[in-house]
Formats: structure tokens, C-alpha cells, sequence
């Protein structure tokens, strides 16, 4: 597949050839489920003529169906497009079908679709991850030069690495959230999914910037980091230690391989500890699921979507709700009701606050002799469909994704290999926030060093 | 702590959901689960911590209140609402 960086030079006949390609692609490997219309078998959703990029299903696109992977927005049709769309409008890309996802971006295998499984391009029997997991699989697949996904506790970078792309979750407020159907409003990003690191540079770029009808866009002119990637400048990299010693034996192997590499690469490594994946896990099913119960409450079958027939209205809020969502959905809105509710309060919610403080300072104090992060971004490879049946041990395939959403921070996954059933394996590089150079100049070092 | 049908019955009403009689057993275990899985922030020593989170630096910001409405945006949401009249959407009857 041409990269994002080599069709940004592509005349304008040619685009549409491309165009015209990924079509026939994506109706060949119409089993893959990467794209809502390969599930739906409708033509591909388009808007404008540009280099196609693959779009999650809950970032707004004027005139498509956009649905958050969910029952109870059958039927809603975008009115505006997202800032992000206009971003990358007004840089030569375009809108180009909409990737499959866990509903309401709440999963971490995209097995919670409405529409039905995308399914790993490396192994048809195992998952592409979640929720970004159309988007990952879509990439991998060569079924788009690239894509946007969103990241609320992991959802782009984990499918990233479990499909073998770079997935690059950017500082919370470097790009504008408008448009993007909301799962945890404190949390959620959106950011690029790619070939490698640099066309994630490239689309990062494109869609990072202020908006002011976005009261959380962070206020701040965005110095584009693409223009000056550096992969020869040396950094001190710390490596999470007790983290390695959670993560799977062939993982943790191919871990100490890519430190090695960035060791010669001149890099400074040290080690250091962080608490227990645990408490992110505990403190984000808090923060997460309250945010949760608020933002989904306005899915009351009265506006848009899916409504169910009642003569009382009571009555109708409730099937329309019941019969929309599906089970993984009511679970955390249930979930985030009982953190929220009087008597439970201070309890869940407001000590889940103060652990989010915790978890920040922890990274700010290792960032105080470090200017990037090292670790596994998830604890296995790609596991099998249907393989995790409770919600909980699903939860914990998230350990270290979860605390980066907590504290704001931007990361990249990178791939550092396969394990012996030729599954990806992911390895996360972390900066401070807003030092995305950091970030991107880390991460080419080591996509160079390890090709 | 346990979740059991009195306190799914409360979350559902404020919820306005309704989870099936098959699948009630189901979830009070899994929540259940959960709440005591999530209860080991208990274990941690946050009494220094702040209790408000703001993930934007100095506050949110103000802007003037000026009205800013694109026709487009109403037409299409009225248009693909599930029952709309007159520029309103309509509801199953409120008052007898």
C-alpha cells in the first residue's frame, strides 16, 4: 500500500485511481469486517475526492450515518463534520469509510459492534483489538493508506499493536473532540492509525489545532512536529520495569529486544517502577463509567436514532434505551450510575479522582530525569474470539493503556515484532504532554533501528 | 460491596433501563464484581490528594453569548428525527 506521505504527492487523476483501487480492495476482502459498509454490504461512504482516509464510525462526517457502532443510532444522519474532518478536508484528504468499533468505543476487541467482527488480518481467528479495531484492521489489511480512531483508555493504540500499525493517541486537547460521539469526555482523544510513524506525524499534523466550539481544545498554536522529525537525536528513555515483568514471556522478550536497540541507537535507558496496573484499572471503570452515564443519558429515542413505539413516555425512554444499547453499554452506564449515586459518591467517584492525581504525578516524576516513556502496550498478543467472556478480565487486558488517558498524556504504539504465531506485538513510547516532537523523534528511532 | 436487586432496581431508574429477568442474575454478579474489583483504591493513600480533576489547564474558558445557529444542522436533525412536527419533535402524550 503507498503511504500517506507518497500519496500527498500524487496528481489529481491518480488520487482518483486510488480511489477507484481501494474500492475493489476493500469488496475482495469484504470477510475482514474492517469497514460498517463490508458488514452492511453498502457502497463504500465517501465525501469529497481526496486521498481517502478510513474513518471510526463515531467521528461526524456531514451526510453519513455515523453510529458509534450502536443499535440506538440507527438512522441518525451526521448534520456537521467533526474539526477533524474539516482538518483534513482542507489538506487534500477526504473522508472514506466508516471502520467498524466496539459500540460507543467501550471494548477493547470491537466484538461489541452492532454490525457484527472485524476480524485480524494476521489471524483470522483472533481479534483486531478495540475499540479502533476496524480502523487497525483496515490498515493492516491494505484496505486504507490510513485512518482516525479514537483513544479513551487505549483504543487506538492497543488494536495498533495487536494488528501490527503505529496508532499515536495525541496530549489531551491537541485535537478538538467536536464532533467526536462522546464516551468519556475527560478522556477521549482522537489521533491518527498508519503504516509508520512518520505518515502518523504527517496526519497528526493535519488534525491537531485550537477550536474554539470546543471548550476543552487546548488554547495553543500547533508547531507542526512532521517538518522536523529527528530520529538521530539521543533521549533518555525510561523503561517501566515492573511492567516487563506483568507482560506475556514472548512480549516481555521482544520488549528487551527493542530496549537493547535503542540502547545502541545512543538512547540513555533507565528503569523505573510504577504502582500496580490495578489501580488505573480500578480508578479509570470509575471515571470512565460516570462520564459514561452522563454522555449516553441524551440517547433517549426523542431526537435522533432509534426510537421504541410506547404510549408513555417514561415508558419509552426505557425500551428505547434497553432495546438500543447493547449489554457491554448498560453494564458501564449501570456501573457509572452507582459511582455517581448519592451514598456512593465519595466513595467511588471522588477517590477515583484523587488516584487520577496520583497517576499523573507519578509520570510527571519520572519525567523530571526522562523525556520519554517505555513500555508494552498490551500484556498479550491478539487473543481469540470469544476467549474473554467476563467483562472484568476483559477490563484487565487494558493495564497499560489506561493510566497515559488518566494523565493527559500523548503516546505511540510502534511495532517491535511478532511472537511465534506471527501476531504483532506493540511496544509504547510516552512524553510529557504537549512534547509530541519527543514523542515522534523516539518512536522513528526506533522503527528505524529495529528494520 | 454486593450489588443486589434492590440497588439494580434503584440504578436502572435512574438509568431508564431495564435489564431483562433472564440476564439479572448476570449482571448483579458481574457488577458486583467489578465494584469489589474497583474497591482496591481503598488500599491507596490519597488523603493529600486533591478531590477535583480538571484535565484543562486554567479553567474553562468564556466566550462572548452570541447566537449561532445553521439552518442545515436543524433541518437535517429534524429531518431524520423519529417523529417530528412543525419544527418539534413529538412525544408519546405528557398530559392527559
Amino acid at each position: 500500500m503507498i503511504t500517506l506521505k507518497e500519496a500527498l504527492k500524487l496528481p489529481k487523476e491518480e488520487i482518483s485511481n486510488l480511489r477507484a483501487d481501494l474500492k475493489r480492495v476493500i469488496q475482495e476482502k469484504k470477510n475482514i469486517g474492517a469497514y460498517v459498509e463490508q458488514l452492511t454490504c453498502k457502497p463504500i461512504s465517501e465525501y469529497g475526492e481526496g486521498i481517502p482516509v478510513a474513518i471510526k464510525d463515531n467521528i461526524q462526517v456531514t451526510g453519513w450515518e455515523v453510529t458509534s457502532g450502536s443499535n440506538i443510532l440507527q438512522g441518525y444522519i451526521a448534520p456537521y463534520n467533526a474539526t477533524v474532518i474539516d482538518n483534513i478536508l482542507k489538506n487534500g484528504l477526504a473522508p472514506f469509510g466508516r471502520t467498524n468499533m466496539d459500540e460507543f468505543a467501550m471494548g477493547s476487541s470491537t466484538e461489541s459492534s452492532f454490525y457484527g467482527k472485524t476480524l485480524n488480518p494476521h489471524n483470522l481467528k483472533c481479534v483486531p483489538g478495540g475499540s479502533s479495531g476496524g480502523s487497525a484492521a483496515a490498515v493492516a489489511g491494505g484496505m486504507a493508506i490510513a485512518a482516525l480512531g479514537s483513544d479513551t483508555g487505549g483504543s487506538i493504540r492497543q488494536p495498533a499493536a495487536f494488528c501490527g500499525c503505529v496508532g499515536m493517541k495525541p496530549t489531551y486537547g491537541k485535537v478538538s473532540r467536536y464532533g467526536l460521539g462522546a464516551y468519556s469526555s475527560s478522556l477521549d482523544q482522537i489521533g491518527p492509525i498508519t503504516q509508520n510513524v512518520e505518515d502518523a506525524a504527517i496526519l497528526y499534523d493535519i488534525i491537531a489545532g485550537h477550536e474554539c466550539r470546543d471548550s476543552t481544545s487546548a488554547n495553543i498554536v500547533h508547531v507542526k512536529v512532521g517538518e522536523s522529525l529527528n530520529p538521530d537525536r539521543k533521549m533518555t528513555i525510561a523503561v517501566i520495569e515492573n511492567y516487563l515483568e506483568d507482560a506475556s514471556l514472548e512480549v516481555k522478550a521482544k520488549m528487551i529486544d527493542a530496549i537493547k536497540v535503542l540502547e545502541k541507537e545512543g538512547h540513555k535507558i533507565i528503569y523505573r517502577n510504577f504502582i500496580n496496573s490495578k489501580y488505573d484499572i480500578a480508578t479509570y471503570y470509575v471515571i470512565a463509567t460516570a462520564e459514561a452515564s452522563a454522555n449516553l443519558s441524551r440517547y433517549d429515542g426523542v431526537r435522533y436514532g432509534n426510537r421504541a413505539p410506547s404510549d408513555n413516555l417514561k415508558e419509552m425512554f426505557r425500551k428505547s434505551r434497553s432495546d438500543g444499547f447493547g449489554e457491554e453499554v448498560k453494564r458501564r452506564i449501570l456501573l457509572g450510575t452507582f459511582v455517581l449515586s448519592s451514598g456512593y459518591y465519595d466513595a467511588y467517584y471522588i477517590k477515583a479522582q484523587k488516584a487520577r492525581h496520583f497517576i499523573k504525578a507519578q509520570y510527571e516524576e519520572i519525567f523530571k530525569e526522562a523525556e520519554l516513556i517505555f513500555m508494552p502496550v498490551t500484556p498479550t498478543t491478539a487473543f481469540e474470539f470469544g476467549s474473554k467472556s467476563d467483562p472484568l478480565e476483559m477490563y484487565l487486558s487494558d493495564i497499560y493503556t489506561i493510566s497515559l488517558n488518566l494523565a493527559g498524556l500523548p503516546g505511540i504504539s510502534v511495532p517491535i515484532g511478532k511472537d511465534s504465531k506471527g501476531l504483532p506485538i506493540g511496544g509504547q513510547l510516552i512524553s510529557k504532554a504537549y512534547a509530541e516532537q519527543d514523542l515522534f523523534d523516539g518512536a522513528m528511532s526506533l522503527e528505524r533501528a529495529l528494520r | 460491596m454486593k450489588i443486589d436487586n434492590a440497588l439494580l432496581q434503584k440504578l436502572e431508574n435512574l438509568s431508564s433501563l431495564k435489564i431483562s429477568n433472564e440476564k439479572r442474575e448476570d449482571v448483579i454478579k458481574q457488577l458486583s464484581e467489578i465494584v469489589e474489583f474497583v474497591e482496591n483504591l481503598g488500599e491507596m493513600d490519597l488523603d493529600n490528594e486533591e478531590t477535583t480533576f480538571t484535565t484543562i489547564a486554567g479553567g474553562t474558558p468564556l466566550r462572548e453569548d452570541i447566537p449561532n445557529v445553521n439552518p442545515n444542522i436543524i433541518q437535517t436533525i429534524l429531518a431524520n428525527a423519529p417523529l417530528s412536527e412543525n419544527s418539534f419533535f413529538v412525544v408519546p402524550k405528557i398530559i392527559e
